[in-house]
C-alpha cells in the first residue's frame, strides 16, 4: 500500500513539469545537504527483507530515521565527509538502485543529448540506467522496452571527474510509444561500492525544440 | 470516512489510472444505477396534467445522474414519454467524483464512452421530441457536439426549456461563470421575455404563496446570478428569457441559482433555503407546476385557464366556509371536507393553475408551553411522565368554544389527551409507552361547528436506549438536507433496515435530531472533530520547528474546569486559544450537548480522522506547549520518582533541574542519541495529553448529557488501557476489505477488552467503492452477520446520490424506484438479524476465555524506533497509527484460531484480575515492576506464552544488554523455551505468533498448535466449543464467537476463512460440553439435539442458538379481561414458548384488516423462560377493524398469530 502511495506521491511531483513547456533537464547532485527523514512501511518491509537476506541496506539509519540527501525521495545512500569525500561531504553507494522514484523521474527525454560530469572512486561499476517503458496508445497497455545503461564507468580508487554525453537508444516498438520523458537511476552492484559526487547531468535540447 | 485517507485514495486513482478507468459494476450491469429510470415509485403529487389534453409529450430531459429522479417527478403530473440524458452535475459533461480506482461510479474512458454513446442515439434526429429540458447544466461544459444536436432539434421544432441557463465553469462545484462572451448563448438564452408570457406563465400559479419574485429589472436580472450567500436565500428570483431557433420555441426559467445548483438536489426545480430544513411538498408540487407549464409552452400547448375557473378570495371568514364548495388541500397537501375551515392556509386547484386561500378567525391558538414535571425539562421528557402546559389565545373563549390537547406521533396516531383547565390556560398530558422520540403536542379551540384554531409544537421524549442492530445512513442525504431527496432517501432505506442516521451536532445542526424523529431515525451524534489539525494549514505544518502554539492539555484543563463546574468558561480566566479552540469555542460545544440532551445517542463521536500534529506523518512535532511541558514535567517525577540523575541516565540527557525538562523531536532526539527521552515523551504525548484530552472532554459532555458515551470513528492512535470508562465506543475502521475479521480483529477487541465490553461499536460501510464487501453475493450475506458476530451493534451505509458522479454510489435506480441487487442481499441479511437475534446478542456478554494479552502502547514508540525488526508493534503503511498488522495482532488472531478469546489488559492490570495464561506480544520495552508482576503471576501458577524478546529494553526504550528483564523466565530468546517457575511456566516461541494472519491468509495455521498445546497443558484453556475436520482434528480456519445471554441461552456465531472458495473441506464437527438442542438461527432449522453436530461449512455465515431445552410453538392470546380493546389504551398480550427455558426473543408485528404493517409496532421482546407478555399501546385514533398480532421466535421461527378487534 505504502509502496503504491510513494508512486503516487512522486507521480504527483512530476505532474507540474509534464504540464510545463519542457525546460532543459539539468540535475546536479553534489550531496551536500542530507536530511533525516522518516523510514517508511515500504521501506521497513524491504529492508527487513534484505537484512534476511544479508544484504547491506545501503543507507544509515537511526531510529524511525534514516538519512538522505537533500532532493531525494528515497534512501540514496550514506553520508561521508571529511578525508573520504571528495569535498565537503559526499555519498557511498552499494547494493542500490537510486533516484528512480523522484530525482531521476521522467528526466530523460527520447531524442534528446545529455551531458554528464561525475566524480567517482571506490570499487565496482557505476551505471546510470534508463528505464524505458512504451504505452499502446490504444489499449493503454505498457509494456518494458529495455534498460539501457547510459552512464557506465568503473571506478578508480582514487577520486576522478568523469565527463561524456549519452542518448537514449531508439527503441523501434510499432505498437508502444515512447512517453515523453522516461526515467532513470543509478544502479550499483551487490559487492561494489562506488563514492560519488557531483553529478551533473545536463540536457542539449534537439535543433527542433530551440 | 472523510479525510487524509479520502484524499490518498483520491490521489492513487489519479495517478495510477491515468484516463484509463474501467467501472466497477460496469455500465449495464445490475448493480450500476446509471441510465436507468424506471420512475415506478410515486410520492405525494397532483396530476395536474395527467391526461394530457392532446396527448402525452415526448420530451428529452439532460440533467444530473443524481437528481434525475426529478424527470419521474415531472412525469408523475404531466403526462410524459421521457427520455433521459444523465450527466454528471451542473459543472460536468463525463467528468465527475469517483473515489479510487474501484469507485462505484463510471469514470475516465468508461464514463465518456458511456454517455457518449447514450448521448448520440438519443440526440440523434431519427429521434423527434416535442421538448428538450435542461436542468442546470453549464451551457460551457457540454460537448459542442451536443448542443449543436440539441439545437437541431429545436430547428426543426422542438421546444427547449432551459432551466437556470449558465455559462458554469467546470468543476464538481462549479460557482464561477468562464469569462468572455457567448454570443449563441445570449440570443438564445438572455433575452427576456415578454410580459405577456410571463403574465401566461405565472398567472395561474398561487405566486402569493410561492417563495419566488418575479425579476422585473432586465439589467439586474440578466447573466447575474447571487453571490456566495445564495444558498441561503430564503425566496428565489426567477426571469423568463425566449427566443426562437429555427421554428422551435426556447424558454429559459430562469432561478439565479447555478451557483448553488449542486446543492439541494435541485436541477428541474428551484433552490429555496429553508432555515429548518423542511422538504416542503406543497411548494415542490407548485415547482413542477411551474415546469409543466414551461414545457407547455414551448410546445404551443399551454392551455388557458378554465373558463369556468372561479374567483378565490385573499383571504375568508371561517365562517363564511360554511358553504365553501371548492375542493381545496391544506398547507400540508391534504384534502380538507370539512366545513367550515378552520383557520389557516389552503390551495384551491383548478385546472394548471391554483389560488392560495387564506381562512381568518378571531380566535386561535397563539403560543403553547411545555414542561416536564420531574426534571422540569422545558420541551422534553427524559422517557415517560407527566407533562404540564399553558397556552395562550388571542382573546377569551367565547360561548361554545372549548380548548382541547391531544399528542401525535411520528406515526400520526393520536397517542394521547391531555386534561385541560382551561380557565387557567393550562393541561396536563401523561406520557406512557410511547413509540416515537417526538409528539406534537397540539391545542385545538372548537365550537359547535368543529375545529377552529390549533397549533402545536413538538415534545421530544428522550429515549436512551439503543439495543438492537443499528443500521444508520451516513453522509447521505438524510431529513432535513437535501431537498426532496432527504426525504425520499430515508423513507425508502428505511423499508431496508435504515434505522437511524449520523446527526451533526458539530454543526449545531439542532433541527436534525427533529428531522430524524419525525422520520423515526434515530440519532448518532457526531459531536465534534477534534484534535491538533484544525485548519489545513495543519496537515502541511513545518515538521522541523516545535509547535508551542498546541497545548492540548490546556485545552484539556479548560474541559476539566467545565466538567467539575457545570458552568460555562471565563475567558479571561482561560485566554488560551488554539486557532478557532478557545474558551468561547468550548462554551458553545456545552451549550450545544445541553439542548442535544433532550434526544439520545448511543454514544457520541468527539474525533475522527485528527491527530497530533505531524503524527500522520511519522514526524510529531507538538507536546511543546505551557501546560503540556508542565504535565510532562510533572509525570517525569512520577516516573523517576524525583530522580533527575536517574532521568539523565535513561535518556542521556543533561537536565540540571526539573523545570529544564521537557519533550524533544525525533530529529533531535536521533542527532543526540537521545531515542528514549522521545519514546518517552511521545508514550506521554499520546496517553496523557491526546486521550486525557478525551477524557477531559467526555466528562465535559456528561456534565450536559449525563451518562454520554464518547468515541472516535477513526483510527487507534489512543491509549486505549485508559479508555475503561471513557471513549469506550466507536465506529472503527473495520472490513472493506478482506478478511478483517483476521486482519484488524483487533481493532475491535482493545475497545471492547478496555471497557469490559460496555462500549457501543459500530462498523463502516459505504457505496462510495466496489469493494470486497460488495462484490459477491456470499460476502454480503456475510458482512452484517460478521460485525454482529464482531460484538458490534451494527453498521452504517454511507453516501446514496450526494456527489456530482455518472453513476454508482446508491443503493437503488436514481428514482429510487428498485433496489439494487447487491443492496438487496445486504438488506434481507440485516432484516434477518433485526427480527430479535441482533437485540439478544447485543444483549448478550461474550464469552471470554481465562487467557489475557498484555497490551503495553509504549512499545508502539519503542517499534518505530527498530524499523527492521521481525515483527512490529502494528504493521501496515498507517503503523504510526492502527494498532493492525503487528506482534499483538497476530497473536490475537491466532487465539481466535483456536477460538479461545483472549482479553487485552494492560501493565497496571498485572496482578489484579485474576487469568491463567498471559500472552506477551509484543513487550520489548518493560519496566522492573511489570517484570516482577509477570514473574509473579507466574510464580503464582500462571502460564506466560512470549514472542519478540519480551523486557529487551527498559519501559523508555533504553536497550538492557544482557541485562535484559524476565531472562529467569526467557533464557534463551533463539530458540523455543519452557521454564518452570514456581507454580507456573513461561514459555518462549521465537515467531511463535508473529505472521499468523499472513500465514493463516495462506492457509498455514502451524503456529496455533504449540500455543493449543501449553494452553491446554499448562492452564486448561481449551475452546468452548470445539469444532473438527474431516480427520478429528480442531479446525483453525474458523472465527467464531461465543455470546451468553442469559442461562441455558448460547449464541454462536461462526465465519469460516474466506482463503479460498469455500467449497472444499466443508464437513465439520461441532463438539458441544454438554448435550443441546441446536438451532440454525439464519434458516430457523433444528439440527438436533446432542454433543456433536455434523455441519457443512462454506462461506456462508452461521449463527446457532444452543438451548438447554427446546422451544416449541408459540401461543397468543389477549388478555380475557380486554376482550374489547379500548381506543387509547394498552392491549395486554400473553404469548407462551411451548416448552421453553432460558433466555427467549420473539419479534412482533401488527397488521391492519388490509394486512398492512402497523409499522410502529415492531418490535423484539426479550425474555426469561416460556411466558412474555406484550403491551400494545393502542393509540385514540386507531380505526376500527380486525388486527392481527404476529409473533416469530427469533431463534427457532415459531410463529403464531392472534386477533383483536377494534369496534365502531
Amino acid at each position: 500500500m505504502n509502496y503504491n502511495l510513494t508512486i503516487i506521491v512522486l507521480a504527483l511531483a512530476q505532474i507540474p513539469a509534464i504540464a510545463e513547456e519542457p525546460k532543459p533537464v539539468r540535475v546536479y547532485d553534489d550531496f551536500e545537504t542530507w536530511q533525516w527523514k522518516p523510514i517508511t512501511y515500504a521501506m521497513r518491509r524491504d529492508g527487513k527483507k534484505r537484512l534476511a537476506d544479508k544484504r547491506e541496506l545501503g543507507f544509515e539509519y537511526r531510529g524511525p530515521l534514516y538519512r538522505g540527501p537533500a532532493g531525494f525521495l528515497l534512501p540514496a545512500g550514506s553520508m561521508v565527509e571529511g578525508a573520504e569525500a571528495f569535498k565537503g561531504r559526499s555519498v557511498i553507494l552499494t547494493d542500490c538502485q537510486v533516484g528512480l522514484h523522484g530525482r531521476y523521474s521522467r528526466k530523460i527525454r527520447p531524442g534528446s543529448t545529455y551531458r554528464f560530469s561525475l566524480t567517482l572512486k571506490g570499487e565496482g561499476v557505476f551505471r546510470f540506467r534508463v528505464w524505458v517503458q512504451g504505452i499502446n496508445l490504444e489499449s493503454s497497455e505498457r509494456k518494458w522496452l529495455g534498460f539501457p545503461d547510459v552512464i557506465e564507468i568503473d571506478a578508480t580508487k582514487s577520486w576522478e571527474t568523469h565527463e561524456g554525453t549519452f542518448k537514449l537508444p531508439h527503441f523501434d516498438d510499432p505498437e508502444f510509444r515512447l512517453p515523453q520523458a522516461v526515467s532513470a537511476a543509478i544502479v550499483i552492484d551487490a559487492g561494489d561500492r562506488i563514492y560519488l559526487d557531483n553529478f551533473l547531468i545536463k540536457e542539449d535540447r534537439p535543433p527542433e525544440r530551440k | 470516512m472523510v479525510g487524509p485517507m479520502r484524499a490518498i485514495a483520491l490521489v492513487i486513482a489519479v495517478c495510477l489510472c491515468g484516463s484509463v478507468v474501467n467501472a466497477d459494476p460496469p455500465f449495464g450491469d445490475s448493480n450500476q444505477p446509471y441510465d436507468r429510470l424506471p420512475g415506478t415509485l410515486k410520492t405525494y403529487h397532483v396530476p395536474w396534467a395527467k391526461p394530457l389534453k392532446g396527448g402525452e409529450l415526448k420530451a428529452l430531459f439532460i440533467l444530473p445522474y443524481i437528481n434525475s429522479r426529478e424527470v419521474v417527478e415531472a412525469a408523475q403530473r404531466i403526462e410524459l414519454d421521457y427520455t433521459v440524458i444523465m450527466n454528471t452535475g451542473p459543472g460536468g459533461w463525463a467528468d465527475g467524483f469517483a473515489e479510487g480506482d474501484n469507485a462505484t461510479p463510471l469514470q475516465g474512458v468508461a464514463a465518456e464512452e458511456a454517455l457518449e454513446s447514450i448521448s448520440r442515439e438519443r440526440l440523434s434526429l431519427e429521434k423527434k421530441y416535442d421538448v428538450i429540458v435542461i436542468g442546470k447544466i453549464s451551457w460551457a461544459v457540454m460537448p459542442a457536439w451536443v448542443k449543436t444536436a440539441i439545437l437541431a432539434h429545436v430547428q426543426r421544432g422542438a421546444g427547449l426549456v432551459y432551466v437556470s441557463p449558465n455559462r458554469l465553469q467546470r468543476g464538481q462545484r462549479p460557482t464561477a461563470e468562464v469569462s468572455g462572451e457567448d454570443a449563441e448563448f445570449t440570443r438564445l438564452f438572455e433575452t427576456d421575455a415578454p410580459d405577456e408570457l410571463v403574465d401566461q406563465v405565472f398567472d395561474a400559479l398561487p405566486m402569493d404563496a410561492l417563495p419566488l419574485d418575479l425579476e422585473t429589472d432586465p439589467a439586474a436580472a440578466r447573466g447575474d446570478s447571487n453571490d456566495g450567500s445564495r444558498w441561503k436565500a430564503e425566496r428565489a428570483r426567477v426571469r423568463l428569457s425566449s427566443s426562437r431557433h429555427g421554428t422551435g420555441r426556447i424558454l429559459g426559467l430562469d432561478l439565479h441559482d447555478e451557483m448553488v445548483a449542486y446543492r439541494n438536489s435541485a436541477s428541474l426545480t428551484p433552490y429555496v433555503y429553508d432555515p429548518e430544513g423542511d422538504h416542503d411538498v406543497v411548494l415542490y408540487d407548485f415547482y413542477h407546476l411551474l415546469l409543466a407549464r414551461c414545457m407547455l409552452w414551448t410546445v404551443n400547448r399551454l392551455p388557458p385557464q378554465p373558463d369556468d375557473a372561479i374567483d378565490i378570495p385573499a383571504t375568508i371568514a371561517r365562517l363564511d366556509t360554511m358553504d365553501f364548495g371548492p375542493a381545496v388541500r391544506d398547507r400540508a397537501g391534504n384534502h380538507v371536507r370539512h366545513r367550515p375551515l378552520p383557520r389557516g392556509e389552503y390551495f384551491v386547484d383548478q385546472g394548471l393553475g391554483s389560488r392560495r386561500l387564506r381562512v381568518e378567525t378571531d380566535q386561535r391558538v397563539t403560543g403553547i408551553r411545555l414542561h416536564a414535571q420531574d426534571g422540569g425539562h422545558e420541551d422534553w421528557i427524559d422517557g415517560e411522565g407527566a407533562v404540564k402546559g399553558n397556552f395562550t389565545v388571542a382573546g377569551p373563549l367565547a360561548d361554545g368554544q372549548s380548548v382541547k390537547v391531544e399528542a401525535i406521533d411520528t406515526w400520526g396516531r393520536v397517542v394521547a389527551k391531555g386534561e385541560v383547565e382551561a380557565d387557567r390556560n393550562q393541561f396536563t398530558l401523561d406520557v406512557v409507552n410511547p413509540l416515537s422520540e417526538l409528539w406534537d403536542i397540539h391545542v385545538i379551540i372548537d365550537d359547535e361547528h368543529g375545529i377552529v384554531d390549533r397549533n402545536s409544537t413538538p415534545l421530544v421524549i428522550r429515549n436512551t436506549v439503543f439495543d438492537d442492530f443499528l443500521f444508520m445512513l451516513i453522509f447521505a442525504p438524510t431529513p432535513g438536507q437535501d431537498g426532496w431527496k432527504g426525504q425520499l432517501h430515508a423513507a425508502r432505506m428505511a423499508e431496508f433496515g435504515i434505522n437511524a442516521t449520523y446527526t451533526y451536532l458539530i454543526y449545531s445542526r439542532h433541527e436534525q435530531f427533529y428531522h430524524n424523529a419525525r422520520a423515526n431515525l434515530r440519532n448518532v451524534v457526531y459531536a465534534a472533530h477534534l484534535g491538533e489539525i484544525l485548519t489545513s494549514a495543519d496537515r502541511n505544518p513545518d515538521l522541523k520547528l516545535e509547535r508551542t502554539d498546541r497545548d492540548l492539555a490546556e485545552l484539556s484543563r479548560m474541559c476539566r474546569r467545565v466538567a467539575e463546574t457545570g458552568r460555562r468558561l471565563d475567558p479571561a480566566d482561560f485566554p488560551f486559544k488554539m486557532d478557532y479552540v478557545d474558551a468561547g469555542f468550548i462554551n458553545a460545544r456545552f451549550e450545544d450537548c445541553r439542548r442535544a440532551a433532550r434526544f439520545g445517542s448511543p454514544f457520541y463521536t468527539v474525533t475522527g480522522e485528527n491527530y497530533l500534529s505531524g503524527e500522520f506523518k511519522g514526524l510529531e512535532n507538538s507536546g511543546f506547549g505551557k501546560e503540556t511541558t508542565r504535565r510532562f514535567q510533572e509525570w517525569c517525577k512520577r516516573e523517576f520518582d524525583n530522580d533527575l540523575n536517574a532521568l539523565n541516565v535513561e535518556w542521556n540527557t543533561r537536565f540540571k533541574a526539573w523545570d529544564q525538562v521537557r519533550g524533544i523531536l525525533i530529529q533531535n532526539a536521533v542527532e543526540q542519541d537521545q531515542l528514549p527521552h522521545w519514546i518517552a515523551f511521545r508514550y506521554f504525548m499520546r496517553s496523557r495529553v491526546w486521550s486525557q484530552f478525551f477524557i477531559d472532554y467526555t466528562d465535559m459532555m456528561r456534565a450536559a448529557i449525563p451518562g454520554a458515551k464518547t468515541g472516535r470513528v477513526g483510527h487507534d492512535h489512543h491509549d486505549f488501557t485508559r479508555y475503561r470508562e471513557h471513549m469506550t465506543s466507536s465506529k472503527l475502521y473495520f472490513g472493506q476489505g478482506p478478511r478483517p475479521e483476521w486482519r484488524d480483529a483487533i481493532v475491535a477487541e482493545l475497545p471492547q477488552s478496555f471497557s469490559n465490553d460496555r462500549g457501543y461499536y459500530l462498523a463502516p460501510q459505504s457505496t462510495l467503492r466496489w469493494h470486497y464487501d460488495l462484490q459477491t453475493e456470499v460476502n454480503r450475506e456475510r458482512w452484517p452477520w460478521l460485525t454482529l458476530i464482531m460484538g458490534m451493534s451494527g453498521f452504517d451505509w454511507e453516501r446514496g446520490l450526494s456527489a456530482p458522479t455518472l453513476g454508482g454510489e446508491s443503493s437503488f435506480t436514481p428514482c429510487y424506484s428498485e433496489v439494487l441487487p447487491f443492496f438487496r442481499d445486504i438488506s434481507d441479511e440485516v432484516l434477518k438479524i433485526q427480527r430479535g437475534v441482533g437485540k439478544l446478542t447485543i444483549a448478550s456478554k461474550p464469552h471470554r476465555s481465562d487467557v489475557a494479552i498484555l497490551w503495553s502502547p509504549r512499545n508502539h514508540y519503542l517499534s518505530r524506533c527498530l524499523p527492521f525488526e521481525e515483527n512490529g508493534f502494528s504493521g501496515t503503511y498507517l503503523s504510526n497509527i492502527t494498532a493492525s498488522g503487528g506482534g499483538p495482532a497476530d497473536c490475537l488472531a491466532l487465539m481466535n484460531s483456536l477460538r479461545i478469546r483472549p482479553t487485552f489488559i494492560a501493565p497496571e492490570d498485572l496482578g489484579k484480575r485474576d487469568f491463567k495464561a498471559l500472552m506477551l506480544p509484543y513487550n520489548k520495552a518493560m519496566s522492573a515492576a511489570e517484570a516482577e508482576a509477570i514473574r509473579q503471576f507466574v510464580r503464582d501458577g500462571g502460564l506466560v506464552i512470549a514472542d519478540n524478546q519480551p523486557g529487551s529494553f527498559t519501559q523508555h526504550g533504553r536497550p538492557l544488554g544482557e541485562d535484559r528483564r524476565l531472562a529467569d523466565l526467557f533464557p534463551d530468546l533463539a530458540t523455543t523455551t519452557n521454564v518452570e517457575h514456581g507454580a507456573g511456566r513461561a514459555a518462549y516461541l521465537p515467531n511463535g505468533f508473529n505472521h499468523f494472519v499472513e500465514n493463516l491468509e495462506a492457509g498455514e495455521f502451524a503456529q496455533a498448535e504449540p500455543v493449543q498445546k501449553l494452553l491446554d497443558e499448562f492452564a486448561n484453556q481449551h475452546p468452548p466449543i470445539e469444532l473438527l475436520d474431516e480427520s478429528g482434528k480442531p479446525r483453525r480456519d474458523i472465527f467464531a464467537r461465543l455470546f451468553e445471554p442469559g442461562e441455558g441461552t448460547q449464541l454462536y456465531g461462526l465465519l469460516r476463512a474466506a482463503i479460498d472458495d469455500g467449497l472444499q473441506r466443508q464437513m465439520t464437527t461441532m463438539v458441544l460440553p454438554e448435550p443441546a438442542h441446536i438451532w440454525d438461527v439464519r434458516t430457523h432449522e433444528y439440527l438436533g439435539h446432542g454433543e456433536r453436530f455434523k455441519l457443512s461449512l462454506d462461506l456462508r455465515p452461521r449463527f446457532f442458538a444452543i438451548l438447554r431445552s427446546n422451544p416449541g410453538r408459540i401461543e397468543l392470546r389477549v388478555d380475557p379481561l380486554e376482550a374489547k380493546p379500548i381506543p387509547g389504551k394498552p392491549l395486554k398480550v400473553a404469548g407462551e414458548v411451548k416448552g421453553a427455558t432460558g433466555v427467549q426473543s420473539v419479534h412482533v408485528r401488527v397488521y391492519d384488516s388490509a394486512g398492512v404493517e402497523l409499522r410502529w409496532f415492531r418490535r423484539n421482546e426479550i425474555f426469561h423462560s416460556n411466558r412474555f407478555e406484550l403491551s400494545i399501546p393502542l393509540s385514540h385514533s386507531i380505526q376500527p377493524g380486525v388486527y392481527e398480532i404476529r409473533a416469530e421466535h427469533a431463534l427457532t421461527g415459531a410463529k403464531a398469530t392472534v386477533k383483536f378487534t377494534i369496534s365502531k
